[in-house]
C-alpha cells in the first residue's frame, strides 16, 4: 500500500506536467489549428532561461521563475508573429506551417545545445530539494510547489475561459473563426493571447524539470508528444478531456511499473492511443464537427 | 470528422520520425562544434587535419572518440586527462620514434550514432589508431574501424560483448563480468546480502551487468528479486526506484553510467530507501564520493594503483588528490600505442592499422603505470579487483581479491 501511495504521488506530479503542456498545446491548437510542434522548443527555452537567470545572473529563484514564464510567453508570441504568421501571409498551407514549426524547433534545440553543450545545466537550489513526507510518501519541495501551482493555474485558466470576456472570445474563435471575424473579433489578437497563455503554461513544467534534473535540449520533446496525444485523446477543445487523458497517462507510467517493464511503457501507451483514436477519433470529450 | 484522422496520424508519425532525425542532426552539428571548442587539442587537431594524414613527417596523430558532452561528459573528461597526460609525457621524452604525438578528439557523446560519424571522420583522415569508450558506441564503431583498418584501444567500456568482438579491438580495462563477479560474490558471501534488485541502463554494458550479477549472485546463494531498465540520459527514475523499493531487496545494484547513476542514487535517498547500494567502478567519481548521498555505497574497484612518481606528477598537474580509474586506463592506452608503433616500425610491419594490430598481439604484455597489462587472444585484459566502500567522503578498501 505504501508503494502504491508513493507511485500515486509520482503519478500526480507527472499528470500535472502532462496536463499543463497539453492544455498549453490544446489552447493554441484548438484556436489557431496550428500544429505548434515548436511548443517543445519553448519548453527548452524556458528551462535554459531559468538556468541563465538563477545560475549565471544570480537572480533569486522566485524572480527567475516569473521571468522565465514571461519570456516563454513572449517567445510564443514571437514564434507566431515572426514565423507562422509570415508563412501564412505568403500563402503557406498548414503543412508548410508544420514544416516551419519543425524547423523552428530544430533551430531552438540545436542552438541551445551548441551554446550550452549536451551536458545538463543544473540549477543549484538546495532549499528546493528539501524532502517532505506526506503519509509516508516522500516528495521534494520543488515537486510540492509545482503540483500546487500547476493545479491553481489550470483551474484559474478554466475559470478564465468560462467566465471572462476574453475567454469567451477565444472559445468563439475556436468554434468558428470566420463567423468571429465577421462579428468584429480580431483573430490576430486572440491568436497572440493563445500563444502567450499556451507558452506560459509549458514554461511551468519546464522550470520544474530544470530545477529537478537540469536544463537540456530535447528534454521536452517526449513530454510534448505525449501531451499532444493527451489533447487528441481528450478531445480537441476540451480542457477537462485533456486533463483526464493526462491523468490516465501520468498514472499509467507510474502505477504500471510493477507489472509493465519500463521500456515497454511508451509503446503500450501509444498502442492504447492508436486503438482509442480508431474507435473514437474525436477523443473523449471532442465535439462532433 | 473521420477524414481528419489520417492527417493527424501522419503528423504524429512525422513528429516521431522528426524526433529521431533531429537527434541525429543535433549530434552531428555539435560533434563538429566540440571539435573546435576543445581548446587543448584544437591546434593539434587542426594541424592533423591540414595534412589529412596520420603521419606527416614531424608528428603522428591518433584519434580519440570520447563523450565530451552529454550525460557521460564527466567520464570523457577523466579519459581526456589521462590521454593528455600521456601525450605530454611522451612528447617531453622525445615523442614516438622521434615524432611528436597529437590527438584528434572527437565528441562521440557516448552515443553510437555520433560515435560512428566520428569514426568515419577519423578513418577518412587516414588515422590508423583511435581510443574509444562506451560499449554500444565501441561495438557500433567496429565495422567502420575494420573497413578503415583502424586499430582501437578501449580503456573505458566494459560490456562482455566486447570480448573477441573484433581483431582490431583491444581493451585495457577488464570487462564488466570480471568486476561484477567479484562484487556479486562479496555481496552474497560477506556482505550479508540475501536479495538484490538491479537497476540498469538499456545499453550493452547495462545488460551485461544484469546478466553477470544475476549469474554470480545466484550461484553464491543470493537471489535477484527484480530488475528495471532505463534509457541513458533519463531524468526521472522515481517510478523504477519505487519498484525496487516494493521488492524489499536487501541491496540495489546499479549498472548505469555516471550522471544517470548519480541521479538514481540521489532519487533513491530522496524517496527514503535505506537499502545498501552496490555499484562498479563506473560511477565512482569525486562528486559522488563527496556527496552525502554517496556515503556507504559499496563498490568494486579495479586495483589500479599508480606508481608514486607518476601519481605525484599527476596530482601536481591536475591539482587532485587521487587519480581516477580512467585517468590510468587511458594513460596506459596511449602508452600501448607508443610501444606498438615503435615495435611495428622496428619489425618493418609498416604503420597502418594492421601493423599496429599485429604488433599489439605479438608484444602481448605491456608495461603499465600500475603493474602490467597482458592482452588475451580475444583482446581483453585482466587486472586485480578490490571491494571498497565510500565512507567519510573518502574511499576505503574492505577486501582485496
Amino acid at each position: 500500500m505504501d508503494i502504491f501511495w508513493q507511485l500515486f504521488l509520482q503519478g500526480v506530479i507527472l499528470t500535472v506536467e502532462y496536463a499543463l503542456i497539453a492544455t498549453g498545446f490544446g489552447i493554441i491548437f484548438s484556436t489557431t489549428r496550428h500544429f505548434h510542434i515548436a511548443h517543445a522548443g519553448v519548453f527548452t527555452l524556458a528551462g535554459y532561461t531559468l538556468f541563465i537567470f538563477v545560475s549565471l545572473l544570480n537572480i533569486p529563484i522566485i524572480g527567475s521563475l516569473i521571468l522565465a514564464v514571461l519570456i516563454a510567453a513572449l517567445a510564443g508570441i514571437g514564434v507566431y508573429r515572426g514565423i507562422y504568421d509570415q508563412v501564412l501571409k505568403r500563402g503557406g498551407t498548414m503543412m508548410t506551417l508544420f514544416i516551419a514549426a519543425l524547423g523552428t524547433l530544430a533551430v531552438i534545440e540545436n542552438g541551445f545545445q551548441a551554446i550550452f553543450s549536451a551536458t545538463p545545466q543544473a540549477v543549484e537550489s538546495e532549499s528546493m530539494y528539501k524532502i517532505i513526507t506526506i503519509f509516508n510518501g516522500t516528495i521534494t519541495l520543488a515537486q510540492l510547489i509545482f503540483v500546487i501551482v500547476g493545479i491553481i493555474v489550470l483551474l484559474g485558466l478554466q475559470f478564465f475561459m468560462l467566465k471572462t470576456k476574453t475567454g469567451r472570445l477565444i472559445r468563439a474563435v475556436a468554434v468558428n473563426p470566420y463567423l468571429s471575424q465577421i462579428v468584429g473579433i480580431s483573430i490576430k489578437k486572440i491568436n497572440m493571447i493563445c500563444y502567450a497563455v499556451g507558452s506560459a503554461l509549458v514554461a511551468i513544467p519546464a522550470c520544474y524539470i530544470t530545477i529537478d534534473a537540469g536544463a537540456l535540449s530535447g528534454r521536452g520533446l517526449e513530454l510534448v508528444i505525449i501531451s499532444m496525444m493527451a489533447v487528441i485523446m481528450g478531445g480537441i477543445g476540451s480542457f477537462v478531456g485533456g486533463w483526464i487523458a493526462a491523468l490516465f497517462v501520468g498514472m499509467f507510467f507510474n502505477l504500471s511499473v510493477l507489472h509493465v517493464e519500463p521500456h515497454w511503457q511508451s509503446a503500450v501507451i501509444f498502442v492504447i492511443f492508436l486503438i482509442m483514436i480508431m474507435v473514437r477519433p474525436r477523443g473523449l470529450f471532442g465535439q462532433r464537427a | 470528422m473521420k477524414r481528419k484522422i489520417i492527417p493527424i496520424l501522419v503528423i504524429v508519425l512525422l513528429i516521431i520520425l522528426s524526433a529521431c532525425g533531429n537527434q541525429q542532426s543535433s549530434s552531428n552539428s555539435s560533434s563538429n562544434n566540440s571539435n573546435s571548442s576543445n581548446s587543448n587539442s584544437n591546434n593539434e587537431a587542426e594541424k592533423a587535419e591540414d595534412t589529412g594524414n596520420k603521419d606527416d613527417g614531424d608528428s603522428i596523430t591518433i584519434g580519440a572518440i570520447l563523450p565530451l558532452t552529454g550525460p557521460g561528459a564527466t567520464t570523457g573528461e577523466n579519459m581526456k586527462m589521462g590521454i593528455d597526460f600521456a601525450v605530454e609525457d611522451i612528447n617531453n621524452a622525445g615523442g614516438v620514434n622521434g615524432k611528436q604525438l597529437v590527438v584528434d578528439y572527437q565528441d562521440g557523446k557516448g552515443d553510437p550514432k555520433a560515435s560512428v560519424l566520428a569514426a568515419q571522420n577519423l578513418t577518412a583522415k587516414g588515422y590508423s589508431f583511435a581510443l574509444t569508450t562506451y560499449s554500444s558506441a565501441t561495438l557500433a564503431i567496429l565495422p567502420v574501424a575494420e573497413r578503415g583498418k583502424m586499430t582501437l584501444v578501449n580503456g573505458g567500456a566494459q560490456s562482455d560483448a566486447l570480448a573477441g568482438a573484433s581483431p582490431y579491438l583491444f581493451n585495457t580495462i577488464p570487462l564488466l563480468g570480471h568486476e561484477v563477479d567479484v562484487l556479486a560474490k562479496y555481496a552474497a558471501e560477506e556482505g550479508n546480502i540475501k536479495t538484490a534488485f538491479i537497476i540498469h541502463n538499456d545499453e550493452d554494458a547495462g545488460h551485461s551487468g544484469l546478466e553477470k550479477f544475476t549469474e554470480q549472485f545466484e550461484s553464491n546463494g543470493g537471489k535477484v528479486v527484480g530488475s528495471a531498465t532505463h534509457r541513458v540520459g533519463e531524468t526521472n527514475f522515481r517510478s523504477i526506484i519505487l519498484k525496487a523499493k516494493s521488492s524489499n531487496a536487501d541491496a540495489i545494484y546499479i549498472a548505469s553510467y555516471d550522471q544517470d547513476a548519480k541521479m538514481i542514487i540521489d532519487q533513491i535517498r530522496e524517496l527514503g530507501l535505506k537499502q545498501q547500494i552496490l555499484v562498479t567502478s563506473w560511477v565512482i567519481f569525486e562528486d559522488l564520493i563527496k556527496s552525502p548521498n554517496g556515503q556507504g555505497i559499496i563498490y568494486s574497484q579495479l586495483a589500479l594503483d599508480p606508481e608514486k612518481e607518476w601519481m605525484d606528477r599527476f596530482s601536481k598537474k591536475y591539482n587532485t588528490e587521487m587519480a581516477q580509474l580512467f585517468n590510468v586506463t587511458y594513460y596506459d592506452s596511449v602508452m600501448v600505442f607508443k610501444e606498438a608503433y615503435e615495435y611495428a616500425v622496428e619489425k618493418g610491419y609498416g604503420t597502418d592499422g594492421d601493423a599496429l594490430k599485429k604488433a599489439i598481439s605479438e608484444i602481448k604484455k605491456f608495461d603499465s603505470i600500475s603493474g602490467s597489462i597482458e592482452f588475451n587472444d580475444d583482446g581483453t585484459s585482466i587486472r586485480p579487483v578490490n571491494i571498497a566502500v565510500i565512507k567519510d567522503q573518502s574511499t576505503q578498501i574492505i577486501k582485496e581479491y
